[in-house]
Formats: C-alpha cells, structure tokens, sequence
C-alpha cells in the first residue's frame, strides 16, 4: 500500500498528462500510473537508415500487430476497422499526425440541428477558451481567419509556405472553388519550450517525433507535470479500480513493472485511457455494489463506441511532387462538406485531410495485398513513377453514437498479466457510409481537377481507427450517460474520465485538441472543487 | 526443410542456412533486379535485412521457409537435373515464381514485403532514390521555413461558406 495522493490519474497520454499538469502546478499530490514506458529519443527508427521497417514492428500502430509487453489486446474479430493506439508516456499522441482541427459550434448541437444523436451538455464557446489556452501552452503552427470556423487566438507559428504537394491540391481546390485552409499542427517550426527542436520535415511524425518538433504529451505537459511534482510511474499496468466503504473510488489495484500487484490510494482518480482502455478498466472493475462494472449503472459503459471511418482516396501525377517530404498529415485540411447536406444522402459530414505521401518502402508496398507494386523488369518503373508522385486525401466521416457499437470485455483474451483483454463489436453505419462514398468522389473529383492521371481508392481502411470515443459518453441524464458536463461520473463522486471516452458526437474532425481543451477545462473545475468530490 | 517455423537458428544467430540465403538471394534478384542506377538487390543487403527479420520476427519464419521450399520444389520439377534456381535462365525463373506466387498467394506476398522493405531501407538504394538515411538529424529543413504567403487565401475569405452559429 502506497502513500494517499490527492489525485490518481490513469494513463499518461494526450488527456491525463492534461490533468496531472494541472493539478500538480495547483498544488496537489499527484500520481500518474502508465503501462507503457518513456520512449528515448534516441531509439526512435528515424534515426536509423532501415527506419521503415518498424513501421512493421515495435513502431505499428495496431497493438495487436505490435504486442510488446505494455500493450493489451483488442478482439476485433467483429470490427471491419483496426482501434489503433500507443502505449507509453505521451500515448497515441506518440503514433500521431498532429493535426488538430477543432470542433465548430455546430458540433455540439447535433440533436437540435440535425434531430440525430444528442447535444452535448456544454457549447464550443464554454469550451473556447481552453482550445486557446492548450493551443498556446503546446505550440500550433497554423493560421487563424478561417472564415469557416470561429475566430482562433493568433498560432504560435506561421506555416511553411506550400510546397509542391500542397500547390498541387490548391490547385485542385481553386478550381473547384472549395474551402481549404493551412491545417492547424501541433508541432512547432522553432524551438519552443524545453528541449524541443523546430520540425525539420523528416516526414514519419505517426511513428513519433525524434526530436520533440511535434507537440506530443511527452514533450509538453508530462515533464511539466513532474515538474511541478506530479509522480509518474511507468509500466503500471492498473487491474481494477478499488472502492471504500462509501462506494467511492480509493485508488486503484496494479502491477509493478515486476509483475507485483501494488495498491495507490488517492483521494480523486481520473481516467485517461482512451475509448477503449477506459471502458475496459471500468468493466473490469466489478464489485458487489457495481456487478456490471463501476460507474454502469446506465449500461452505457462500453456503448456508443465511435470512430472516425476513413476513406483514403489516392491520385498518382506526372509531375515529381516530393510529397514525401514534410509532416505527414498537417498540410491542409478541406472542410467544404463539413456540415450536413441533405442532398448528400446522410446527415452530418466529413473533412478532407490532405496529406503526404509514401515513403520508398511505402510506394512499393502499396495498400495492401494487390497493390504492391510489381516485381521483376517492371519494378523499378513502376517506383519511379509512384514515389513522391502521388497524394492522399484521408475522408474522415463523423460517426454518430450507436449503442450497438460497443466495448465489452473478451471472455477469451487476457493480457500478459491475465486481465480480460477488450472486445470491439462495431458496424459501419449506413449514414457513415453514405458519407464515405460521397466524400470518395469528391477526392476524386478533387485530385483530377488537381491533375492525377490514376486515382484509386479504399471504400474502408481498415487500418485507421486512431480515434476512440463515445464508450462514457457525457450527458445530464445519469440513465443514458456515465459522466457529467464536467466528466465526473455519475454514480461515483471522486471519479473523472478526461479521455475520448466522454465525447457525446465525433465531429468529423481529429479529436485531441478537444480531449486537451476538455481535460483542462475538468481540471480546472476539479481545482476549484476538490474538497467537495474528494473522498 | 521444415516450413512449420519451429526449426531451431542456425549457430551464427541467423535463421536461414547458407543454401536458403542463396536461394534467396538468387530469387530476390528477379523480384528486384538492377536498372540503371538501382542496383540489383542481391548488391544491397536485402537478403541478410530478411534473415534479420526472421530472427527477430518469428512470425514471418513460416511463410518464408515455406515459399523458399516452395520455390525448391518447384525448381526441381523444372529443373531435374537438380542445377538449382540460380542457374536457371531467368525467364525460367520468372516462371517458377509466377508459379509459386499463384499456388502460394500469402507466403509470396510475405516474401515479398520483406524483400521491399530490406531492398529500400538499404542506404545504397536510398542514396540512388534521393531520401536521407536516415532521415534524422538532417531531414528536409528548408522546407519549413515560416512563409506560408498569406494571400493565397483570399478566394477562400472571399467565398466560403461560415461555419453554423449554435
């Protein structure tokens, strides 16, 4: 048994680096428990010649294809898209684009706009702040003016001025006279903070950024936090929350990184595991007083699990684009379909993510089996012509709430330390799909107006489900939400849930600087009430 | 040869046996053969990168152990007076694979992934295609100086549509 902290905060990714920060630098005793380990820059593959090949390994997104010791299973036997996350400090913002669009106003009140899903118990302008304030505190290249969304405080960082990839989409884009916008990053072109160096283009930032360019919770927000005191234990991997007498959370069982099993008592605990991890620990926390697992009175844990569906849509050019210089996925983002359309088909939209392209062993292995690029005489023509020639657009569809789509726990996986692993039961909703097929031909229509002589597309990639919300979803009804508009579960006082876990709607955007802007708003309230929830 | 994967490592810690890495070098060079400035993968370290990855990855030993037997047998009933893969010609050798990869879809795409992924991650070819290596600490850092002109964006202030007040 361990000291009594203040605060217990459960994952030291994009949303429990937020709260720990905070709570720390208010004074409070903080301990942050993380199964996964610091990564050492020095190890990151970037910095190695056959750096592509642990896009295969150790560096795969899929922790089913990674399986490294910190990681846990997921059964996705009945999902057609792979969850994907990281395990370590700093978390699936490690794995990551950086691009951070935000909610628009409209996103919030689904329901009153659009007669779908539900609203949010909050609005983007009680939010407002926070985005401002995370968006200063981490760095963010971009520009604000974008007449499409709300007024944004000044980026800390202007752009690079379009370079071949990006003149060849704005091409496209003027021609059609869409929207498009230099994406907000979260990385930084000069140095900014400590020990981060400006991004120098190298390109993989989703297999991590070797040199602190992107702003990832590692390199922002969890070295403040120890340095305001907040305790960081690694390779922690938490079993279950434990209860007092009162039915309120008293900490939380975990292993040590020597496989012993260690209490950490706090008075406040907060969950920051993303919309898979989160779920699974509170199904995996029955009790007599919660047999369905805790905060579930509602039976809405696990439930209304969202990604983001993805289409990837790629166009092949004459021209040399070197599109595969440069940060990956922050170039520019078209938000021309954003809102909802009837004549689409479907309610609600999607974005346009323009992105990079493949690197020398990504060109040739193509998407998949079936497009690998062919051996033999042919080999090496046909690289030529794909690599740095070609262009992706990511369609990134809003994914409405459904409660058949759901986090359950396996009842045949574990993971290394016996705990039941998730299942996954997703399907794509019709909705999802109308939006994916229109935003299909719109890429394409896109990238031929930009100048493709081929475009070929994914109807699904399977390979995309970096965003994992909705499986605690907010509201003010505690029979049809786990948390409350400040994300403090409603059947357990001194429980908070910061994660992805608590969005209500998708949006049809990437949503860390959302987690971010919500975690600090949480904490900020937590602050000001923490005598009153604490146990 | 046993392609179920459980065979043991070869005493130097590699996985393949001296014949298998020249049957695969052999085969590699009709998957990746040289072409103007791109050398030929066996002058690259695209066999050995294999074997690494074998060692390491006991998940790929199956499939590749298994499509180098493949091949093997395939080569002998071409070939019955036993000269071996690398003294085919090499439209034979085409042949063979083309057989092997219709009769063994999943073990030749493996065999083929990782044959792409040793060949480019060789920084002789990624000296020839132009790309760092690595890419870090030099990257392309011209590239993000902070000029983005911001008139580029007139049309766009000009016509797009506001985002919905709520």
């Amino acid at each position: 048994m361990t000291d009594l902290a203040d605060v217990l905060v459960i994952g030291a990714g994009a949303s429990g680096a937020v709260v720990a920060w905070a709570l720390a630098r208010a004074g409070r005793k903080v301990v942050i428990l993380e199964q996964g380990d610091w990564i050492d820059p020095s190890t990151y593959p970037q910095h190695r010649a056959d750096w592509e090949r642990f896009r295969q390994t150790t560096f795969n997104r899929d922790p089913n294809v990674r399986k490294l010791p910190e990681d846990y299973p997921v059964d996705v036997t009945d999902s057609p898209i792979d969850p994907l996350m990281f395990n370590a400090v700093g978390g699936s913002t490690i794995h990551w684009t950086g691009h951070i669009p935000r909610f628009r106003p409209s996103d919030f009140r689904v329901k009153t706009l659009d007669g779908v899903a539900d609203d949010w118990p909050l609005d983007y302008w009680e939010l407002e702040p926070y985005y401002d304030a995370n968006d200063a505190y981490i760095g963010v290249t971009g520009l604000n003016g974008d007449p499409s969304n709300p007024p944004r405080t000044p980026r800390t960082f202007v752009p690079p001025a379009l370079d071949a990839t990006g003149e060849a989409y704005v091409r496209g884009l003027e021609k059609l006279g869409w929207h498009w916008w230099p994406s907000d990053a979260a990385l930084i072109t000069r140095p900014h903070g400590t020990g981060r160096l400006g991004c120098n283009g190298c390109g993989p930032c989703d297999i991590g950024c070797p040199i602190g360019a992107m702003s990832s919770a590692h390199v922002t927000y969890v070295p403040d936090a120890i340095r305001h005191g907040a305790t960081l234990i690694t390779r922690a991997r938490v079993r279950e929350l434990v209860l007092d007498d009162r039915g309120l959370v008293a900490g939380a069982a975990y292993y040590d990184r020597d496989g012993h099993l260690q209490v950490q008592r706090a008075r406040v605990t907060v969950l920051g595991a993303n919309g898979i991890g989160t779920p699974r620990l509170l199904l995996n926390s029955k009790s007599a007083r919660f047999p369905s697992g805790l905060a579930n009175s509602s039976d809405q844990v696990g439930r209304n699990f969202m990604f983001h569906p993805v289409a990837v849509v790629r166009g092949v050019f004459e021209e040399h684009l070197n599109s595969h210089q440069g940060p990956v996925g922050a170039l520019i983002n078209s938000q021309e379909f954003y809102e909802t359309d009837p004549a689409r088909g479907a309610l609600r939209g999607y974005q346009l993510q323009l992105v990079r392209d493949s690197q020398p062993v990504g060109a040739a292995l193509g998407r998949g089996p079936g497009r690998r690029l062919p051996w033999g005489k042919g080999h090496h023509e046909a690289h030529r012509k794909e690599f740095s020639h070609g262009l992706t657009i990511v369609v990134m569809a809003e994914d409405l709430p459904e409660s058949h789509n759901r986090v359950t726990l396996s009842t045949t996986n574990t993971d290394a330390h016996g705990i039941p692993a998730a299942k996954l039961t997703y399907t794509l909703s019709q909705n999802s799909r109308a939006l994916l097929d229109h935003g299909i031909a719109r890429a394409t229509e896109l990238l031929e107006a930009s100048g493709a002589h081929t475009v070929t597309h994914d109807r699904l990639t399977r390979v995309a489900g970096w965003h994992l919300m909705g499986t605690t979803r907010m509201g003010t009804d505690p029979s049809n939400s786990v948390v409350d508009r400040w994300g403090r579960a409603h059947d357990v006082g001194n429980l908070f849930i910061v994660d992805g876990s608590i969005f209500v709607t998708s949006a049809p955007v990437n949503p860390t600087t959302t987690i971010q802007a919500l975690a600090r708003r949480t904490a900020d309230w937590l602050v000001d009430h923490f005598e009153e929830v604490a146990g | 040869m046993n392609a179920t994967g459980s065979r043991p490592d070869q005493p130097n810690g590699t996985v393949l046996t001296a014949d298998e890495l020249s049957l695969l070098r052999s085969v590699q060079d009709r998957l990746v053969p040289g072409d103007g400035q791109m050398p030929p993968a066996h002058a690259t370290g695209a066999a050995i990168a294999v074997d690494t990855y074998l060692a390491e990855r006991t998940e790929l030993r199956a499939p590749i152990l298994g499509v180098l037997r493949a091949i093997s047998i395939a080569t002998a009933v071409h070939d019955p007076a036993h000269a071996g893969f690398a003294h085919l010609d090499g439209d034979v050798q085409d042949e063979i694979l083309h057989k092997v990869e219709a009769s063994e879809p999943e073990w030749f795409d493996c065999l083929l992934v990782q044959t792409y992924t040793g060949y480019y991650t060789d920084p002789t070819v990624q000296a020839v295609i132009g790309v760092p290596s690595p890419l870090q600490p030099a990257g392309y850092a011209s590239m993000m100086q902070p000029t983005f002109d911001e008139r580029r964006l007139d049309r766009v202030r000009a016509t797009a549509r506001p985002w919905r007040e709520a």
